[in-house]
């Protein structure tokens, strides 16, 4: 097996693992599948193209993209999902809903086409002896830095212990003096950030047309299911997957390995109702 | 004493079904003339978009039977469309002719592929691990991957740009328009039909409460499956006609967009329906055609946000907005009386005879060294126990004692860690509830588990599915059940509350209910989880001397597990002490109940050295 094979293994396990994280906390901590996040994934990237294309510098949208998601998922989340709390199918059905809304908003204002955008060009690097692009290279760090920070506030800071409090068992949580709604709001908004962040770096690699985040939100679905809660469980099955895709569509199709992680998710969680992780399913 | 027992509420007991026939038919005769009648003053261009949208209205049958009736939410239903479309496109390419003949065949392709799917994704998604969220995850992979594989597909299915002008037109734009109606509103007759009928009952019934339908020895995940794959049969004739007449296909048609666009028919329609979910397609199918050619984003948008409003504020539907003042006409301009279509059932007592005991049968239920761990803790340990036809057995103990547990392992052949149980002479080794059920084995929970949406007559003919297939078409209007239910219905007063609504019965007839619906399987293994918690002392002396009743009479074996001491005394032929996980205590009202031990436990005042010599013997 080649270096580049390896190099592109490794970061696009490292993109499904950023794309994945923020819905992952969501699901984690509030019991619910949030499909706005394939739009929330689009808005990350549509701020790159407002940004640049109004002469700020590239680096920027990539602090913005979080922001502006970010104020979108807090104005959302009390008219939304704060009034389907306990009804997780309707949830799903409503954040679909909030999902098509976005997207069509996108579409109204931007138009279906694809958009140009101004994006960090790092050049590429030699790894390995093979030429590879520095950018898809960052992945990888940042991957792990973002899941090296969600671990250390879930397990070293009060934060933590509290969002620890909520994930085992809410109504003990709630009658310890945990104000569930804050804590469920917080998540929310925080978990889309990560989408508009996500969504901003995806910017280089993907063409940024408004159903941009769709797949990404199904392959972030999936491979959520599969690990629970867990930043390390959700890095070695991104890993897995990435590899796995990689290889399929070197040997194969590339469209035919787009359905690896479908297909993988589905087989092992027949098999394994549980995930990677024991416990870590909703029941 | 008599072996037939009936009950009538003494009207009119053919009147009411055939009004109701009457009236469905009429429902659906009208629009079809009016559709007829129609036909010529349309122009083409119309009666083209209207052919798209009935089609498009049969899937909307296939959703709404699905998540509706079984609540079984599915998104796979976009690709089962797509295949239909893509076995015409596929096979009308290779054949290169567009005769009759060949629709009929890529026709029929299309439904057998399409059935195979469909019994794939239900293997993988109806078990009993799998949860909803699981079943989700199924039905969003099924158009993600069909999508995909169109487009890998090369020449054989055009990849991006889909096929087109694959075929002569078989019809014409007015027959096809007149042909996708009349298909449509038969499709739509039988449907409610169905839905109307015992089986219909049996949807709602999994939709309700799966877990007391699984309990009472009905395989859900058999019917789910069954469903499935019926309804992927029609969606993908729907998608076979869409090809057929449209003369083209596109990769989005099974995608996941038009997946979704099918439950946002059925959501906005109202669900569990039928006729909410088909308008529903029909019209916004149309409009789409028409508004979405000039507006499509704004259109779009706007379907996102009905969509969206009425998941919050409207589960019913729009239909439910309908439903009040349909509901105020009718009462208006019919009798009262002729308003509840549940009215008229009788309860006959079967007449088959219980063997008399002579006291030397070989027991209904062998227990041996059953152990249930969770982790490291041992919930029950090491229970031997035999117990016949016709004794009542409480089990007591303290909280935690292991008494639920204890019932669980001999209701569910999955939920113990080591042991045997035998029920009748037979193993029930790791089967599922369901099977166990089969073998003669029902369990009434804790709380009142009943069907709330569903009549006390319609939850005591599902209790009773597993033994007497219900109809496909119509509703029985007679219910045989075993003696023992009917000895429940008559000491417990439910048989005036046949047509009313479980979830409006108060506590204590829910708990009746549940009885009956258990002995209305005709168990050998009757257990009761605290069948008296929070009744009346006047409802608990009832229950008690029913309890006695099916055991003495009918040769039940009658497992309760109860903390009223006094209500044990009363009624139990033999008691279980329980603590810790551990069998302390086996047998006679007189030996257990007036045990100093068993006083002990239950304050908490026993002494360790007492309890170990105890254990000893």
């Amino acid at each position: 097996m080649n270096a580049g094979l390896v190099l592109d293994g490794l970061t696009t396990g490292g993109l499904f693992f950023i794309v994945t994280l923020g819905l992952l906390i969501v699901f984690g901590m509030m019991k619910l599948i949030n499909f706005a996040h394939g739009a929330f994934l689009a808005l990350g990237a549509y701020t790159c193209v407002l940004a640049t294309s109004h002469g700020l510098p590239v680096w920027l949208p990539i602090l913005l993209a979080p922001v502006v998601t970010g104020v979108v998922a807090a104005v959302v989340e009390p008219i939304v999902l704060r009034r389907l709390y306990g009804r997780p199918m309707d949830t799903l059905l409503a954040t679909w809903g909030l999902n098509m809304i976005i997207i069509q908003l996108i579409t109204l204002y931007f138009g279906r086409g694809t958009q140009p955008v101004k994006t960090v060009d790092l050049g590429a690097v030699d790894v390995f002896g093979t030429t590879y692009s520095l950018y898809r290279l960052l992945f990888i760090p940042v991957a792990v830095a973002l899941g090296l920070s969600v671990a250390l506030v879930l397990n070293k800071t009060r934060l933590g212990l509290v969002g620890r409090a909520v994930i085992m068992d809410e109504n003990l949580a709630q009658i310890s003096g945990i104000n569930n709604t804050v804590v469920r709001f917080a998540t929310f908004v925080f978990g889309s950030a990560l989408a508009g962040l996500a969504g901003a770096l995806l910017t280089p690699i993907a063409s940024v047309d408004p159903n941009i985040g769709v797949p990404w939100l199904f392959a972030a679905f999936m491979i959520s299911l599969l690990v629970g809660i867990s930043p390390a469980a959700l890095g070695v099955a991104c890993v897995l997957l990435g590899m796995l895709q990689v290889l399929l569509a070197s040997l194969w199709d590339p469209t035919i390995a787009t359905l690896a992680v479908p297909v993988a998710v589905v087989l092992i969680l027949r098999f394994f109702p549980q995930g990677f992780v024991k416990g870590a399913r909703v029941s | 004493m008599s072996t037939q027992s009936r009950w009538s509420t003494a009207r009119g007991l053919w009147t009411r079904t055939g009004g109701t026939n009457t009236r469905s038919l009429t429902a659906y005769l009208v629009p079809a003339a009016v559709l007829l009648a129609t036909a010529p003053a349309l122009d083409i261009y119309t009666k083209m978009i209207l052919t798209v949208s009935f089609i498009y209205g049969l899937t909307a049958v296939s959703i709404d039977l699905l998540w509706g009736y079984a609540g079984v939410l599915s998104y796979a239903h976009g690709a089962l469309f797509g295949i239909g479309a893509y076995a015409v496109a596929i096979t009308a390419t290779s054949r290169g002719n567009g005769v009759l003949s060949t629709v009929v065949l890529g026709g029929a392709i299309g439904i057998v592929v399409a059935c195979l799917v469909a019994l794939a994704v239900g293997g993988l998604s109806f078990h009993s691990r799998a949860d909803w969220l699981y079943v989700g995850v199924v039905s969003f992979a099924v158009p993600f991957i069909f999508e995909r594989l169109v487009l890998a597909g090369g020449e054989v299915t055009g990849s991006s740009s889909g096929l087109s002008a694959f075929m002569q037109s078989v019809f014409k734009p007015n027959q096809w328009y007149l042909l996708t109606g009349i298909i449509l509103l038969l499709v739509l007759s039988g449907a409610t039909v169905l839905v109307r009928s015992d089986t219909g009952t049996l949807f709602k019934a999994i939709r309700e409460n799966e877990i007391r339908c699984t309990y009472l020895g009905i395989r859900v995940n058999r019917v789910k499956g069954v469903l499935f794959t019926a309804t992927a049969a029609l969606t993908a004739f729907a998608g076979a006609l869409l090809a057929s007449s449209q003369n083209v296909v596109a990769p989005d048609l099974g995608g996941i967009m038009a997946a979704t666009m099918m439950v946002i028919w059925v959501a906005l329609g109202g669900r569990g329906t039928l006729v909410g979910p088909v308008i529903a397609a029909v019209v916004i199918d149309y409009v789409t055609a028409i508004v979405g050619a000039e507006f499509p984003f704004i259109w779009q948008l706007g379907l996102g946000v009905a969509f969206l409003l009425v998941v919050l504020y409207l589960p019913g539907g729009l239909m439910s907005l309908l439903r009040t003042p349909m509901a105020i006409l009718s009462r208006r301009f019919r009798p009262a009386e002729s308003d509840d279509r549940h009215a008229d059932l009788v309860i006959r007592a079967s007449d088959s005879e219980t063997p008399p005991l002579n006291g030397d049968e070989p027991p209904v239920l062998t227990l041996r060294g059953v152990t249930c761990r969770f982790g490291s803790f041992t919930a029950v340990s090491e229970i031997n126990l035999e117990a016949g036809a016709g004794e009542v057995v409480s089990i007591v103990g303290p909280n935690g004692a292991g008494k639920s547990t204890l019932m669980r392992c001999i209701s569910n052949g999955t939920y113990r860690t080591a042991g045997s149980v035998h029920v009748g002479g037979q193993p029930i080794k790791q089967l599922s509830p369901a099977r166990v059920a089969a073998l003669g084995v029902s369990q009434k929970f804790q709380h009142a588990s009943v069907f709330g949406a569903l009549t006390v007559g319609e939850c005591l003919r599902i209790a009773q599915a597993r033994t007497v297939r219900p109809s496909l078409w119509r509703r029985d209007r007679v219910l045989t059940l075993p003696r023992s239910a009917v000895r429940v219905i008559e000491a417990t007063g439910l048989s005036a509350l046949l047509s009313e609504r479980a979830e409006d019965l108060s506590h204590g007839q829910k708990q009746a209910l549940e009885l009956a619906m258990v002995m209305a399987t005709d168990p050998k293994v009757v257990l009761l989880d605290e069948p008296t918690a929070g009744l009346s002392h006047e409802e608990r002396t009832v229950l008690g001397d029913v309890f006695r009743l099916i055991a003495s009479t009918e040769g039940k074996l009658v497992i309760l597990v109860e903390h009223d001491l006094d209500f044990v005394r009363e009624i139990s032929s033999r008691i279980l002490v329980l603590h810790q996980g551990q069998l302390l205590l086996d047998g006679s009202v007189e030996d257990v109940a007036n045990s100093r031990l068993v006083q002990e436990i239950y304050t908490g005042t026993f002494d360790e050295q007492e309890l170990a010599d105890a254990r000893e013997s």
